[in-house]
Formats: C-alpha cells, structure tokens, sequence
C-alpha cells in the first residue's frame, strides 16, 4: 500500500474495507521491536552566555568581561543512560570554591550513580544540597519498597587566610563527608533512616587565624524522617534528627558524654572536650483538595545545631506556622494567607530574646476574562526584649539604661495590581495595567524611631497597543516613587517608552524601552537617570536560539559627591538543543 | 567608648591597690567571645595577662594564678588543689601571658563551677551571654598565698546571630518593572546587644546566579559580585540607576551584620542566609481556558490572554497515566489544535503565556475528554476532501516525532535523514479503519513543504500482507 500526495485516500480505502483478510497478521508485528532502538542515543543541550560590561565616572561595579558555558548532554548507550552536565566561567580563577563544575550521572536499571560535582538532599537537618565533589549512587528498585544512597566527597575546598585584605572572602579548611540514606516508600508513605558524617582536616590550610572564628569541625547528624498519608486529603511528615558537634578537633578527647545514641558511633566519631549535642524536630499536617489546601507546622531547632551538609543554619527557634490558600467562585478568586510565630532564647542563655509574628495574604481576583484584580500584603513584625533578671545588675555595668535596648521592628508591605483588556480581539489588543505598591519598616527603641527604616511607595501605570497582524506593538508608562528615609524625602518621576516588533515566520523578535527618570531630594532636583534597554531575540530552525540584550544607564548627577556615570552591559547568548 | 570606661575601671582599681610583690594586670580584646576555647586557643590574643615582679632583687620567683570568672549568677574558678605547670618571673621584667600560656587554666576540669553544671557548660562549651569579669590573681606557686593584687577586666559576652532577611523571600519572584525597583528588607538580630546595638553596620553584596538553578550559597561562594553596599539601614532600595537587573536571571543576595568598633562577634562572621529570587517580567497566567471536541482525535482549546503575552506554550497528557509524558506545542495565537490524541481519553492540559521570550507559571490543570470512536469517524467511500497544495516553500528540517501529513493521512516520524524539502526515512501511521492500528511507513526522497505536507513522492506502508 502507498500513500502519496493526492490518491492516498482512495488506495487505503480500496484495501482497509477487507480488512479482516490481513489483521491477524499485522496485529502478529511488534512495531516498537520493527523500529530498532539505536544502540547510542544523544539529546542534550548547550548554553554560552556572555556579558560585557563597561562603565564610565564610576568604578567597574562588575567584570569587564565573563562567560558562562554549560551543557547537558545525554547519552544512552545500550539501556544504560549517562547523562554528562558541566559548566565553566573565566570566574573560575577569581573565586574561592571552584565556579567550573562537571557531574555525570549514569543511570542503568535502578542503579544511578553521581560522580564529579553534585548535590543530594537527604533532609532538612542532615545532608541538605550541599555541593560536594565524589561520588554518589542511589538505588531504587522499581518493584520493591526499599530505597538506599550513598555519597562520599569534599564538601569545601581549602582556602588560606587572608588576614591582610580586610575584604576576603573567609577561610575553609577541606571538609570531606559521607553520608547514608536507607529508607522505605510505599505508597505515600514513607521511613528513612540517615547519617551524616563531615570533618575538616586540619592541615589543609598553613595556619589557623584567630579573630575569624574558624576552628577545625567534626560533625555527625542522625535523623529519622516519615511521612504517612491519612486517607486521601490528610498527610502528616516528621523528621528527628540528632548533630554532634566539636567545634575544634584539636580539643583532647573526652570520655564518652552520656549521650546514648551517639556512644553507638564511637569509631565513627571522637567525642571531645568541645563537642556538642543538639537535637531538631519538624512536623507538618497537610489536608489538600482541589479547591482548598491547608497545613500546620511546628519545628523546634536546638540552640547551636548544625549540619555541616547545608550552607546555613538558622537555630535557637521554635516555630509555628500555618497557611491556607483557596479557590473560589469557579476558580474567580484565588485566596492564600500563611502565618507564623517564632521565638528563640529556648535554654534562656541568651541575654536577649527575640519573638518573630509573619503574617501574608494574597487574593487574586477575575472579575471577567478583561479585568482582573490582585492584592497582597504582609508583614513581619520582631520583638526583642532584655530579659527581666539582667535588669537589677546595671550598676555593674558603664550602661545605665538596658529598657533602652527594647527593640521592635515592623514590616510591611502591600501591592495592588490591576489589568485591563479591550481592543476589537482579531486586529489589535490594548491593556491598562496599574500596580501601586507600599512599603514600610520602622525600627525603634523603646518607643523612639531609630531612623534607619523606610517608607517607599511606588506607583506604575503602563498601556499597551498590540496591533496583531503586523505583530508590533508599542507600550507608554509612568513610573514615580517616594522613598522617605530619616530625614531625606526622595522622589522620582518619569515616563518609559517601548515598542516591540516579532517576525513570527523568521522567528525573530526585538524590543527597545527607555525611561527617564528625575530624582528630587527633598524637592531639589539631583540625578536625571536614563535607562536603554534593547532585548532582541531569534531562533533557527527550533534548536537554536540567539539572545542578545544591551543595557545603558546614565546617571547624570547634579550634586557634589554623587558622581554622573554611563554604564553599558550587554550580554550575548546562545543556545543549541540537540 | 566601651573600652575607654574599661580600661580606666581597670586602671582606677590598680591605683588604690596597694603595692604587692607581683603586679598583675588583665586585659579582654574584642571581639568577645561566649567560648571559653576561644580564649586560650593557640593563635589567641585575646585575653592578655601582663604580670610584672616588683621586686628587682630577685633573678627567678615562681608564681601559678587563680583565674575567676564572674558573670550574673556565675562564678567560674581555678581549683584551689589544682597544680599548673610554672609561671616563671624575673624581677623587672613584664611577662606576657596569652592563649596558649593559659589554656591549661581554661580546661573544665580544672575548673570549680558555680551556678552552672560543668556538664552543662561542657556541652557546648559556651558560656550564658551577659556581662563578665575575667579576674586574675597571682599565687606563690608553692605556698599558694596571693601574691598579687586581683585585676580584673570585664566586657559583655555575646554571640549575635546574623541578620534574617524579610525581603525578597526565599525562592520568590520579582516582577521587573520599567524601570527597576527591587526593596531589600532585613532584621538585625544584635538589637539586644550592648556592644553592637547602636553601631551596626551592614554589608549587601548581590550575585547573578549560573547557570539557573545553582545552589545559591554555592553561587555566592564561585561568583564576583554585581553589587556591593554598606548602609546602616536596615533595607536597602535597589533602584535604576543600580546595576540592571535582567528578566529571566536569577540573583542571589545575603547581608553581612557588623559591629562598626569590632567588639561583638556574630555567628556565620555576621553573614545572613542566602537569599535567591528569580527576576521575572509579570507574566501572568492566561486566563477562561476551554475546550471544544473537533471529532474524536482532535480538540480545540482556547483561552484569554493577558498582558504581556507574546506567544503561548501549551502541554498536555492522558490523565491517571504515570508513566504518561507532556507533549509540548508553541503557539502565538490564544488558540491551538491537539491532534493524534487517542479517543475516549482524559487528558490534562496547561497553557502558560510567553512575555518577552520567558515563560511564565502554567496555569491551573485543565481537564478534556475526547468523545468515544463512533462508526462515523470513519466513512468508507466517502470523498476525499479537497487538500491545498499549492504551497511550494520546502521544509527545511524534520524531526523524529513530527507528523507528516500525505492526504490526509498523518504520518510519524520515526526515522528522518535529509533537509530542504526532500527527506527519506520511516515512520508509524494509524489506520482509523483498522481501530487505530500502527502500521510501519517508509519513504524515500518525499518533497515536504512548510505545512509538513507530501507534496510529491510516496510513503510505502510496509505492514505485512500488503
């Protein structure tokens, strides 16, 4: 049977009405093995980007010049797939831990390993993204329950003090660590066990500067994790995890502390005169359906826990926090709130303590396919009070008055934005689109501002014309904002000017903006600031794509000490995906 | 200030201080730390006891110390049945002692605890914060009488943390608006800090993020910044005649907390968590989707756009199939065809509006049902309808999985070599007739034009039996 341009009909239909003489036949034909499967496969992708950057009146506030290249390329060899992703910088030399990173990842039947550069996620408190240069290996079985990873590698290259440049960037010591992951997973239900081991070695750097507060470390985290689904709308996760840390490997070793737990790992870690135990818990509920989610969280951090498998550590809390978010009226508005309420000093050994309330609300609303609403606002508000018992010791001390210390600081901010659409639908389309946004911080003590907040407000109103068939369209907005910060009362007004014109069939298109803006301080005028910003765009044949997008700004400056500057970055990209 | 008032507190209980045969003088250097190891680690300098043997006849005398420690409630003491090794002093001569000279008095052990367990204390090996006295007093190293007079020097101990930054949150999207304005909003958490609270100043550095997606402390830790501050406020104003933010970039932040007189140490040297945010043009999600049943391999879906859209990217996939993939399709009309979808079916599908070449958030899923085959899908004998070939502007590329139209028949890529209109390879065609069964097609140099259509040539259905 043929198909061709024209008669294709009549052939299949001359032969597809006797079908019953050859459908046992073809039903006999496995296609999926006709077509056979190429023994290598490669998809991939790659991406260079750079950007230039010139400046005049002022001081380079970037790089003349960097480049940035990555690439993901995807091979398949005979079923087992060896996905190979690298990225490189001219930054690499400038910086302390490498910019310039590989990872390959192959993957055969369950088995995925990781090698190079790569970050695994455990759990909040253990191995939490962390990058690290090894190796690792996940095994996941498709047809049973049990779940194991393993990595081995250096979480942080050595960097040597740099006691003379004020400015560096803080010392490392080499930190190797391992971690395990062993869980069960059925359903949504879900256990895991994890360990979590990281040392720094001492010798890595040439000396061990004081007044920087770097010290060798040894950490060991244990952590129990779960989640069970309760019905189909209710689901409840946990996580207990236990950090031992020392916080200088050169104390003299300890008898072994109490702690039952960890004597279990004695080989695995030294107990010593400056090692520490904390311990940190996380729940949360979730009730989810389509049109209604809601959840509560309670987490309590240890003062002093630590993981040496996440960057960053915020402890000493407790935490309560809940949000709800619903869709109403079929889906016309879209409500969603969150709350918390945190408090640290939870051993009292602090000399402060600090109370933390965030609240935010969001609603959206479409009032028909034209017009539609959206509002938020939230805050954050942050009590610290100077305990009571500190208060009848002042005449020990040079301060007189500790009430003076109270401190609160408030937050907030809140936005409106609205859209408007008209226009006759197939020859042009026109959009309003105004957004007002406040913003509000105040800091003060015992009552009296500090005048280190602000008061911003800004006010953004753009119309659009798109005029479709000819895919141009041009754009005109106003733009002023007051900013009030201690005694200065800052305004800037201006407009800015876009016109945008897409050739759909070349697959290219390009926009120029510009906005000038004039800054009064205190009604004074004293900067004109123009912003250019020219973005264009073109695609060839689906797999490629050009980006290219220049940015000036000037800076004309009419006061004495606030210098006028033009400042030129552009970046040139280029993406290819095969 | 604050050492000014320490060191003449100092100096003031020296000078009524009778004269001893040893004078003894202490002195704490900021920054002041909770951790008693800090004090006495090897490179340390900062707790400094200066003794001085007043009596100039004697060439050796030597001497241990008693060490006190007195905050609010707590009293830290060398033992008294304790034996250091040797403090030796030569008459006329200052002798310096530091760090490492005075570890041994700063072990737990050797060490009376009052007020706190030494389990306690051991367990973190830090003090409760609040104000202190390091006292020293001399003693004859073999009789143990006080040799000197008690100099003490006292400070505030505390360990700030690091500013929390309000915003932008974690992970949030900033709308880039014409021209930029981005606030940047944080809480000093050294407010309660007597040393600090009044003089802190704040350090803001921003980096762009490479490639999307890195872990932004990594980010911050590999890349030069694109911008640096210091300010006493709490929030800073990122404004247009700042650095040009780029839609589409992310950006990762963090502020470093400083006491401008050096004397409060802050966890994490002062630096907050970092903070990633992804500038984005206000892209919002298109709105009123529909869907209207072409016949039962074939919808229509339509919705409303929204300002800023440019083009559109649809997705689509049977609903409840796992192992099910999105089928992607870019469109620059609020209006698309799906075709090839198989009858009866549930799908879910998305739209998300393109504005300036970044995609915006998908919408909310949207689900149709394609009608069940009937009979009349397929009419034998009925007229071919009428096809438009007169377009003779050739495909230049064709991939595996593009659809290929001869008739209309729509023909699978399986297999493709070629370029500028003439292609050869194979291919899958379903047979409505047949209950849609895929029967292998190959073809050798078609011609196709831009509509994906046979212009000229012929594609062999090799399926057995024919």
């Amino acid at each position: 049977m043929k198909l061709s341009a024209i008669p294709s009909k009549v052939t299949i239909i001359g032969l597809g009405c006797c079908f019953s003489l050859w459908i046992s036949k073809a039903k006999a034909q496995n296609l999926e093995s006709i077509n056979k499967k190429d023994l290598v496969n490669a998809s991939g992708s790659a991406a260079l980007n750079q950007i230039y950057y010139n400046a005049h009146g002022i001081e380079n506030r970037r790089d003349p010049y960097n480049y940035f290249l990555s690439a993901n390329l995807s091979l398949d060899v005979a079923g087992i797939a060896l996905p190979f992703s690298f990225m490189l910088s001219n930054q690499n030399s400038s910086f302390q831990q490498p910019f310039n990173q590989f990872s390959i990842n192959p993957t055969y039947k369950s088995i995925t390993a990781h090698l190079g550069y790569n970050s695994l996620t455990y759990s909040p408190y253990t191995l939490n993204g962390h990058i690290f240069l090894g190796a690792g290996v996940d095994v996941q079985p498709a047809n049973s329950p049990f779940h194991f990873s393993a990595m081995y590698g250096r979480l942080n290259k050595a960097v040597e003090p740099d006691t003379l440049n004020p400015t560096a960037e803080p010392p490392f010591f080499k930190r190797m660590g391992y971690g395990f992951k062993a869980g069960y997973a059925k359903d949504r239900d879900f256990l895991q066990l994890i360990l979590f081991h990281a040392e720094d070695q001492i010798n890595s750097i040439s000396f061990i500067p004081d007044s920087l507060a770097l010290l060798p470390e040894e950490n060991l985290v244990l952590s129990v994790q779960g989640g069970k689904a309760l019905g189909s709308k209710l689901f409840f996760t946990t996580e207990w995890a236990s950090s031992a840390i020392t916080k200088d490997t050169r104390a003299n070793e300890g008898a072994v502390d109490n702690n039952a737990v960890f004597s279990l790992f004695n080989p695995v870690f030294t107990h010593r005169n400056s090692t520490a135990y904390y311990n940190a818990f996380k729940s949360n509920l979730n009730f989810q359906t389509n049109f209604f989610t809601a959840g509560v969280g309670y987490e309590r951090v240890d003062p002093g826990y630590q993981t040496h498998g996440a960057y960053f550590f915020n402890n000493d809390l407790e935490n309560l926090t809940a949000n709800i978010a619903a869709r109403l009226l079929q889906s016309k508005v879209n409500v969603s709130t969150n709350f918390g309420v945190q408090r640290n000093n939870l051993e009292n050994r602090e000399l402060s303590e600090m109370e933390r309330f965030v609240g935010a609300i969001n609603v959206s609303y479409n009032a028909s396919n034209k017009l539609s609403f959206n509002t938020s606002y939230s805050n954050f508000t942050t009590f610290t009070n100077i305990r009571s018992q500190f208060e009848d010791i002042n005449q020990l001390t040079p301060y007189e008055n500790l009430d003076t210390l109270d401190f609160t600081q408030v937050s907030q901010t809140a936005t409106f934005n609205s859209n408007y659409m008209f226009g006759d639908g197939s020859a042009n389309r026109q959009y309003l689109n105004v957004n007002l946004s406040f913003q509000d911080a105040t800091d003060k003590r015992s009552d009296t501002d500090q005048n280190t907040g602000s008061l911003f407000y800004n006010l953004n109103a753009t119309y659009n014309l798109a005029f479709l068939p000819t895919n141009l369209s041009f754009t005109a907005g106003f733009n002023a904002n007051r900013s009030e910060s201690g005694p200065i009362r800052s305004t800037t007004l201006g407009p800015t000017l876009a016109v945008t014109k897409a050739f759909p069939e070349k697959n290219l298109r390009g926009t120029l903006s510009s906005s000038l803006n004039n800054s009064y301080d205190n009604d004074a005028l004293i900067n004109r600031i123009v912003n250019v910003r020219l973005l264009g765009s073109f695609r060839i044949h689906k797999k490629q794509n050009l980006n290219l997008s220049m940015i000036m700004v000037n800076r004309r400056s009419t006061i004495q000490g606030s210098p006028t500057f033009t400042e030129f970055t552009g970046t040139l990209g280029y993406s290819y995906h095969f | 200030m604050t050492i000014g008032l320490l060191t003449t507190f100092v100096w003031n209980t020296e000078a009524l201080a009778q004269l001893f045969p040893v004078q003894a003088n202490t002195q704490l250097v900021p920054p002041y730390s909770l951790y008693l190891s800090d004090y006495v680690s090897p490179t340390a300098d900062n707790f400094i006891v200066n003794l001085f043997l007043n009596d100039l006849e004697r060439p050796q005398y030597e001497v241990r110390l008693r060490i006190t420690i007195e905050g609010v409630g707590i009293t830290l003491q060398t033992r008294e049945n304790f034996i250091p090794s040797a403090v030796t002093l030569q008459g006329g001569m200052l002798t310096r002692l530091t760090g490492i000279d005075l570890a041994q008095y700063f072990e737990p052990q050797n060490m009376n605890f009052q007020g706190i367990s030494r389990q306690d204390f051991q367990r973190t090996g830090k003090l409760p914060e609040g104000v202190y006295q390091f006292c020293v007093e001399v003693l004859d190293f073999n009789r143990g009488d006080g040799v000197s007079n008690i100099s003490c020097a006292s400070a505030w101990l505390l360990l700030n943390d690091p500013p929390l930054v309000n915003l932008p949150e974690a992970g949030a999207t900033v709308f880039a608006r014409d021209p930029q304005y981005v606030v940047f909003q944080w809480t000093p958490r050294n407010t309660g800090s007597p040393n600090s609270a009044f003089g802190t100043a704040y350090n803001f550095s921003l980096v762009e993020i490479w490639p999307k997606g890195r872990n932004p402390f990594d980010a911050i830790n590999t890349s030069a910044p694109i911008f640096e501050a210091t300010t006493m406020n709490t929030n800073l104003i990122y404004g247009p005649s700042e650095p040009a933010l780029v839609p589409g970039r992310q950006y990762a932040f963090r502020v470093q907390a400083r006491d401008r007189d050096g004397r409060d140490l802050f966890k994490n040297q002062g630096y907050s968590e970092v903070i990633w945010f992804e500038y984005v043009y206000d892209c919002k999600v298109p709105l009123n989707l529909r869907s209207t049943a072409v016949d039962a391999r074939r919808m229509a879906i339509t919705w409303d756009p929204v300002f800023g859209h440019s083009s559109f990217n649809i997705r689509y996939k049977e609903q409840g199939n796992t192992t099910a993939e999105w089928f992607n399709r870019e469109i620059t009309r609020n209006q698309a065809n799906l075709s090839s979808l198989t009858p009866g079916t549930a799908y879910e599908y998305q739209v998300q509006g393109v504005c300036e070449g970044l995609p915006g958030e998908f919408s909310p899923v949207m689900v149709f049902n394609t009608p069940a085959p009937s009979a009349s899908d397929f009419v034998c004998g009925e007229d071919a309808p009428e096809f438009n070939l007169e377009n003779n502007q050739l495909k230049e590329t064709l991939g595996t999985g593009e659809k290929i139209l001869a008739g209309d028949v729509e023909v699978t890529i399986t297999q493709i070599t070629g370029a500028n209109g003439i292609f050869s390879g194979e291919g899958e065609v379903e047979l409505p007739f047949l209950n849609y069964l895929k029967v292998r097609a190959i073809f050798q140099n078609i011609t196709i034009n831009t509509e994906n259509r046979l212009i000229a040539g012929e594609i062999q259905l090799t399926s057995a039996g024919l």
